[in-house]
């Protein structure tokens, strides 16, 4: 967190601790609004302005620590950010595949419950605290999330984007989170606590299990996790599974992602190309897999407290790869669908984003039936949606939540989600358990 | 005689005091089966309810005698899973 007397972000600082002299990192400065009229900064020893903003009061440079320090005390100086890689950032991933229009249609997920059963969850972020509905723990290590996997998945499929301003909101954000934990801290885990987390999800009433792991599949017959999971979906409960890391090798998909019944979900990256490491179908007997492919490539989501999990992104978030992110983003997609039609069986859902899905010219034991499209979906749901999509994150830095650096867009400054009623009184009646 | 792939139950009866993690699928209530399988020597972890399953761990021994009850379907290994976010190593 941020000293509120410091114009320099806690990023920033960070960094300037660990240079020297003439070194110099990579900034954006926020001046004040009159700058808004495009004027360069005074030249200053140790500052090299590169870029003046036409639209905002902005201007990137390359700084040295001690005109970065000169910089914090001029009185035009609102805010000094370090300059970032950019990342397919969760603002970016749902535009890749139309939820804008879905929340432009006032749909968050709401009422609907969406269970993720992978390394346990953090219960105090900002994002996900209020979604949480109940935990459970499969490893006899508590429910909370000492690896980071769990709370990013969590994230993607229902954050609020609360520590972001609604920047980094998840696909659902009104949905309601159930977590069991059935990987260890290191993201391993045995078959058997994961089915035990299914069971115990399914069990609670969720509409939607999303599960980011995989093991080796059978090379006959089904394993007891296919089974169960399709066991889960005849129960009528949808399953995302993700469809491996192990591409892109033929026939590489893994279990559960083999699983008949279940929307096995393979990862594009932000340029709507494949992952290369995405796994590939078909299955051993035959079928193709993955159903479909999300985004999966440099997400920022949650950062889970005291994890380092992924390329770090300030206190809140963290960017990881692979088909475990692009498998919530499925799952959330899944929650918006059944917020707007309840009745949907998870057969008929998977079939609609099958068949919605836009195809990228591969191979469908590539891409499956291609990107996932929420107009189209929706569209072939017989649910209008609006012909504009909700307001995109302004390109202009609004002063961080977190004093966090403005990596890519920016956020709006809008309310981010607020808690929605949901079914069966869920979140009022949040409470922990321990089923072991 | 339940499905039980060869491989399983030719180490079973090649280290029959080796400790394994296993998946037995069941016909009747789970309840009963629970106690009945404990009554074997096994220790039974987790029930399913929506295979009518349980998990064990026993030794290979007592997995042959599991395997010889006429209300056991199928025995599956348990197995490692993991979470699928990508090595930064690749």
């Amino acid at each position: 967190m941020d000293s509120p007397r410091r114009k320099v972000t806690s990023q920033l600082l960070q960094s300037m601790s660990t240079v020297r002299g003439s070194e110099e990192l990579p900034i954006i400065v926020q001046y004040v609004p009159h700058r808004r009229v495009l004027r360069h900064a005074e030249p200053r020893e140790g500052l090299r302005e590169s870029y003046a903003y036409r639209l905002a009061p902005l201007a990137h440079a390359h700084a040295t620590r001690d005109a970065i320090l000169a910089l914090e005390q001029d009185e035009e100086v609102l805010r000094i950010y370090q300059d970032s890689p950019v990342h397919a950032l969760m603002d970016r991933a749902p535009t890749q595949i139309g939820v804008p229009y879905a929340w432009a249609a006032g749909l968050t997920g709401a009422g609907v419950a969406i269970a993720l059963v992978d390394t346990g969850i953090d219960p105090t972020h900002p994002d996900l605290k209020e979604r949480i509905v109940d935990l459970a723990d499969f490893t006899g290590q508590g429910e909370v999330d000492g690896n980071g996997h769990g709370s990013h998945c969590a994230g993607i499929a229902a954050g609020t984007g609360a520590a972001s301003d609604g920047l980094y909101r998840g696909i659902a954000p009104g949905a309601a989170l159930f977590a069991a934990r059935a990987l260890d801290a290191y993201g391993n885990g045995m078959m058997s606590d994961v089915m035990a987390g299914i069971d115990w999800a399914v069990s609670a009433g969720v509409q939607i299990v999303s599960l980011s792991l995989g093991g080796a599949a059978v090379t006959s017959g089904e394993d007891p996790l296919v089974e169960l999971c399709n066991a889960a979906v005849d129960a009528g409960v949808v399953i995302c599974a993700a469809a491996g890391n192990t591409g892109p090798a033929p026939s590489t998909i893994g279990s559960p992602g083999v699983a008949e019944k279940v929307i096995t979900v393979g990862a594009i990256a932000r340029d709507n190309t494949i992952a290369s490491f995405s796994s590939r179908g078909p299955t051993a007997d035959g079928r193709v897999k993955p159903d479909i492919v999300l985004p999966g490539t440099a997400i920022i989501a949650p950062r889970a407290a005291g994890t380092a999990l992924g390329t770090v992104q300030g206190e809140y978030y963290t960017a990881l790869s692979g088909t475990s992110m692009a498998c919530p983003m499925a799952a959330g997609l899944c929650a918006l669908a059944l917020e707007a039609k309840p009745s949907l069986r998870p057969s008929e859902l998977k079939d609609a984003l099958r068949r919605s899905a836009v195809d990228l010219g591969l191979d469908t034991n590539t891409q499956g039936t291609g990107r996932a499209d929420t107009q189209q979906l929706f569209s072939l749901l017989g649910v209008d949606l609006p012909a504009e999509p909700a307001a995109p994150p302004s390109t202009t830095p609004s002063e961080p939540a977190q004093g966090d650096e403005p990596a890519g867009e920016q956020p709006t400054g809008e309310e981010p989600p607020k808690p929605q009623g949901c079914l069966f009184g869920w979140l009022s009646a949040f409470h922990r358990r321990a089923p072991r | 005689m339940p499905e039980i792939a060869a491989d399983l139950l030719r180490a079973w009866q090649e280290q029959p005091a080796a400790r394994v993690r296993l998946i037995v699928s069941v016909d009747g209530a789970l309840d009963e089966r629970r106690a009945q399988l404990a009554a074997l020597g096994a220790d039974v972890g987790h029930t399913y309810r929506l295979t009518n399953a349980l998990s064990l761990e026993c030794t290979g021994a007592q997995a042959l005698a599991i395997a010889a009850q006429p209300w056991v379907r199928r025995i599956s290994p348990d197995t490692p899973l993991k979470a699928l976010r990508r090595s930064p190593h690749g």
